[in-house]
């Protein structure tokens, strides 16, 4: 299945390095986010998220959809940032403190995982992966289509969700103002 | 395979080994031009005026003890400088160095990735650069260095949204957010910064901030803080904090002449008409032309250091939050006015002008509210003491 992945890569711009730079950022991907759940300290938890979130932005180049890969290390990769300090300023007063989830959330945290992969599993089985050729390259002006979709067929998304951040921006500033 | 592949693989191999060289030879730069400011001789014993300075430096660097404090976070430790100097080095990869030029029978592009987003790969790759200096501040489980790394934090996320509304404000001009078109663009017309010169300096200022430099390095601020994030480095590994420091600076001036300063462009000197003649001479021209640019930003940039005094955190922030976002803000309004009502560009610097006349001229005779970091009375402090125990 991952190889069939493989094949779906474009094949006309970098048809002999793509396959291995595909399992290079699928492998960093898998293994970092196996490194968050064994890891012990909140900050390295986030700098394995961070390596996470830069793999699949390196797939996401990978299938030339190069406005997502740049939107997804701004947004996601550029965010981990503020965890780091959340993590580092509200949560330990020792700076390398371990954590430790008791048994019963380990157990709780399997079990949800074990439903999502099944969810996932059952999802690609019964999906056709197209090969990359056939869909051709990537239009020249990707932004300008998400551009002109975001603003008029998932309008009522784009702004429900500017909405809500404006509701979050007013809500920090309520909670940050100075009290008289 | 394509030409475009070997093209940019060949001027990426070349690219990383001139800057790694001009890298080295801006440290001595910038010793020269602090001696300089300073009326001092600066380094002149190695080599005829001090040239082989970088050298020495290297070696030096190189033969010192790679040492780990007792206590440090050693994987994090460790992998701090790499996180400081990835992002830089893979960020100029946009940079179109050296123009277009014909190899076999189609025409590529002399620089590292020709790709679509183009500029937006900048704020993404910066928005990583400041992972170095935090993980450095936190794995050295020192507090200076530690408040170092998060004044960085700090610093980073305030100074980016100026900085990445400045890079929108061009792709709106231009409705291209390629590169080389945003070159072509400004070498068949007119550059960028005659139209948005507000726009240059409020790049130039983020871009300063964005790189840790003067008059904004307080994560490395001497007086308070030892060393900032690298107190607790030493041999290779502070040098390649240096190296990402210095790197990213190329990087930012790189983009600033890119956005602004018209790229390879040469004023009143044109390249022929592209067909047989777009051959490598031009492109060398091109690129002299681009690093010529890149080094005289460079150059500002450390008179500005040994210049100007670093600023107080506060106001730092009030400088980000306060003055540049609504500015930039404004700007983006008047371009997007400007651009949706099909106006000439010339417009737009009448818009600058207006901009630079309202900020000088009428808002500091508008009236204002109390300040925001108004003195705080302290009571109970040895010089004043609370009033209870006063009238005890």
């Amino acid at each position: 299945m991952v190889y069939t992945l493989a094949q779906s890569i474009p094949a006309q711009s970098l048809n002999q390095v793509a396959p291995f730079l595909f399992f290079g950022f699928a492998a960093l991907t898998v293994v970092s986010a196996w490194a968050i759940v064994l890891s012990q300290n909140i900050v390295r938890m986030a700098i394995y998220l961070l390596f996470t979130l830069c793999g699949v932005a390196g797939l996401f180049f990978l299938m030339n959809a190069e406005f997502l890969a740049a939107i997804q290390l701004i947004v996601y990769a550029g965010g981990t940032l503020i965890l780091i300090v959340f993590g580092v300023m509200l949560t330990s007063k020792d700076p390398f403190q371990k954590l430790v989830s008791p048994i019963w959330e380990q157990f709780l945290g399997c079990g949800i995982g074990l439903a999502l992969l099944f969810l996932l599993v059952l999802a690609m089985a019964n999906s056709v992966i197209v090969p990359h050729e056939s869909l051709g390259t990537a239009p020249e002006h990707g932004v300008r289509a998400i551009g002109k979709a975001l603003l008029s067929e998932y309008i009522v998304p784009f702004e429900v969700s500017a909405v809500l951040l404006l509701v979050v921006m007013i809500g920090a500033a309520y909670m940050a103002r100075r009290r008289a | 395979m394509s030409a475009q592949f070997y093209t940019s693989v060949i001027t990426c191999l070349i690219m990383i080994n001139v800057f790694l060289g001009a890298v080295s030879y801006l440290i001595l730069l910038e010793r020269k031009i602090a001696s300089w400011v300073q009326n001092r001789l600066g380094p002149n014993r190695t080599g005829p005026m001090g040239l082989f300075q970088p050298l020495a430096d290297g070696l030096k660097f190189l033969l010192k003890e790679d040492y780990d404090p007792l206590g440090v976070d050693k994987g994090l430790f460790r992998l701090a400088p790499v996180l400081a100097l990835v992002p830089a080095l893979i960020g100029w990869a946009i940079l179109p160095l050296g123009g277009y030029m014909t190899w076999g029978d189609s025409q590529v592009l002399v620089a590292g990735a020709p790709i679509n987003i183009g500029v937006i790969y900048i704020l993404a790759v910066g928005s990583l650069a400041v992972y170095g200096i935090v993980l450095g501040g936190y794995a050295s489980n020192n507090k200076y260095t530690f408040l170092g790394g998060l004044r960085a934090t700090a610093q980073m996320i305030s100074y980016e949204i100026p900085l990445g509304l400045c890079v929108l404000i061009i792709i709106l001009m231009h409705g291209t957010a390629r590169a080389d078109y945003l070159v072509e663009l400004q070498a068949n017309g007119v550059w960028n910064v005659f139209y948005q010169p507000i726009l240059a300096m409020l790049f130039f200022i983020c871009s300063l901030a964005e790189c840790n430099r003067a008059p904004f390095d307080l994560a490395e601020c001497e007086q308070e803080l030892v060393g900032g994030f690298h107190t607790e480095y030493s041999s290779m590994k502070l040098a390649l904090f240096f190296l990402g420091e210095y790197f990213h600076l190329i990087t930012s001036a790189g983009i600033l002449v890119l956005l602004f300063f018209g790229g390879w462009d040469l004023p009143f000197i044109k390249e022929p008409i592209i067909g047989e003649t777009a051959g490598i001479g031009w492109v060398l021209i091109k690129m002299g032309a681009f690093m010529g640019k890149i080094a005289v930003v460079l150059a500002l940039v450390m008179v500005i250091r040994w210049t100007l005094p670093r600023l107080r955190f506060d106001q730092l922030m009030k400088l980000a939050w306060q003055s540049l976002i609504p500015l930039a803000i404004l700007m983006l309004l008047e371009t997007g006015v400007i651009v949706y009502l099909d106006f000439g560009y010339g417009w737009l610097t009448v818009c600058n002008v207006a901009t630079a006349a309202l900020v000088y001229f009428i808002l500091p005779y508008l009236p204002s509210g109390p300040a925001i970091n108004r003195k705080i009375e302290l009571t109970g402090s040895r010089f004043s003491p609370p009033t209870e125990v006063a009238a005890n």
